[in-house]
């Protein structure tokens, strides 16, 4: 089960929740795979986000989700509509990628002692862990699902490698040229496409969602962590 | 001279700005707001150029890190992209109101606002947003007609290049139609006609000259002292 903890943003001492959950299993302690910090999506810490911390926690990682947005609305949440859908991208937009990148580097440092860090993010979350990739310190890895921004960022120099995961046919995010920039400036990025997936594929029940699809690109990133030295 | 300063907002963020002190009998306070490109040798140049009519400048960087170095260089076209996702990221300015706001206290009033492209945007939201301000001038902000819908607070003047590939005409017609009484004027340019990758100087004299004569009815007279 998830807690809620609260931890300091180094650059401006600022003090945000996130969910925090251990790793479960029969002897989590020995069994312990590393730290996975998840990045929501723009509608905040939602149902979906809750479930794929227990998702990660299952599969023996200690995970954290911070809730992006706390500076302009604690515990945001919202549905996955056209209103929610504008009220997270203000949020979003004044929260900015400064501050973003500081309450990811505090979810950094709270996992860094226990072992290996890893990152995903979806959506919103895809494009700032590409960033944090770029920008944060102590990550072993990242995967970022469906990030509007990858495209613009792709010739950033990456200081962690990282996995990418595209819908074939989200309407947002043309799949085949996200590809082909990121793949201009770091061809050894793995970039994955799915076919009978949209935008938010991860999220199960969503109408865009391939079960089948979605549980390959899980899997796909957890191999990806475990050759970056997951346990 | 001018030189680089370290300020913070006031939930505790740093941030670094370009500081020019009056060098003239003070007119009052400007908030420089630079363009995609950060602040540049050309708009730490033009800040000297308003510190030498009397006005002390602050040229806050609004999209980088607190240590990140200002660039040598007035443009970087290889990072063109990367920049401008930037632009997306921080909603043309809309993150970075923090440190306008920051900058417009800083300052001894009146206080006025002028930016370029990005910080064109970033000036209209400051208009609408920020406290503080006396007057505002925007130059070829591409994203203020997606905040078309606010109302700037303070006197404002927007300009535009008849010519720019990256502001449709129908963008500004657009801000036009919402704000009938705003003074829009339109020069016979492209973007960026202030700096040095686009200038055209009777475009760039005529819009700065009208810059000033807002800020001067707008209590930015010369004192006596």
């Amino acid at each position: 089960m998830a807690k809620i903890i609260t931890l300091t943003a180094a650059h401006d001492g600022f003090g945000f929740s996130a969910l925090h959950a251990e790793p479960e299993g029969p002897r989590p302690q020995e069994s312990r795979r590393g730290g996975v910090i998840v990045i929501q999506e723009i509608f905040g810490l939602d149902q979906y986000v809750h479930e794929d911390v227990a998702r990660w926690s299952a599969r023996g990682f200690e995970v954290l989700a911070p809730s992006m947005f706390d500076r302009g609305e604690k515990g945001f949440t919202a549905l996955h509509d056209e209103a929610g859908f504008a009220r997270g991208k203000e949020l979003a937009l004044a929260n900015g990628p400064d501050n973003a990148m500081g309450d990811i580097q505090a979810c950094i440092d709270f996992l860094k002692d226990r072992g290996p860090v890893f990152l995903v993010g979806y959506c919103y979350g895809g494009t700032m862990a590409w960033l944090a990739a770029a920008r944060c310190e102590g990550l072993s890895a990242a995967a970022s699902y469906y990030g509007g921004g990858v495209a613009g960022m792709a010739k950033f120099d990456l200081k962690a490698p990282v996995i990418v995961h595209l819908g074939a046919t989200d309407p947002h995010i043309p799949a085949e040229e996200v590809k082909a920039a990121i793949w201009t400036a770091h061809p050894e990025v793995p970039v994955h496409v799915y076919a009978a997936s949209g935008h938010g594929f991860n999220n199960d029940g969503r109408p865009d969602s391939d079960l089948a699809d979605a549980e390959l690109a899980r899997q796909r990133t957890v191999e990806f962590f475990a050759e970056h030295g997951a346990a | 001279m001018g030189q680089r300063i370290a300020l913070a907002t006031r939930d505790g963020a740093p941030f670094s700005a370009w500081h020019e002190p009056a060098r003239e009998a003070r007119r009052g306070g400007v908030v420089m707001l630079h363009a995609i490109w950060g602040v540049t040798p050309h708009i730490r140049e033009l800040s000297g150029r308003l510190a030498e009519q009397g006005y002390e400048v602050i040229a806050p960087s609004l999209i980088d890190a607190a240590d990140a170095d200002f660039p040598d260089h007035d443009t970087q076209p290889e990072i063109l992209d990367a920049r401008m996702e930037m632009g997306r990221l921080t909603g043309w300015g809309v993150s970075a109101l923090p440190r306008v706001q920051t900058a417009i206290e800083a300052l001894e009033g009146p206080v006025f606002a002028m930016g370029f492209c990005y910080g064109g945007t970033t000036a209209w939201l400051a208009a609408c947003r920020c406290e503080g301000l006396s007057a505002v001038s925007a130059f070829y902000g591409g994203d203020i007609a997606a905040y078309k819908d606010e109302t700037p607070k303070t006197p404002t003047i927007l300009h535009f290049g008849k010519t720019d590939s990256m502001i449709p005409l129908a963008d500004v017609e657009a801000i036009r139609e919402t704000h009938p009484d705003l003074p829009i004027y339109l020069y016979e340019a492209g973007h960026a006609f202030v700096a040095p990758n686009g200038h055209h100087p009777d475009s760039a004299h005529l819009a700065l000259l009208r810059t000033f004569q807002l800020f001067q009815r707008s209590g930015g007279g010369k004192g006596e002292a």
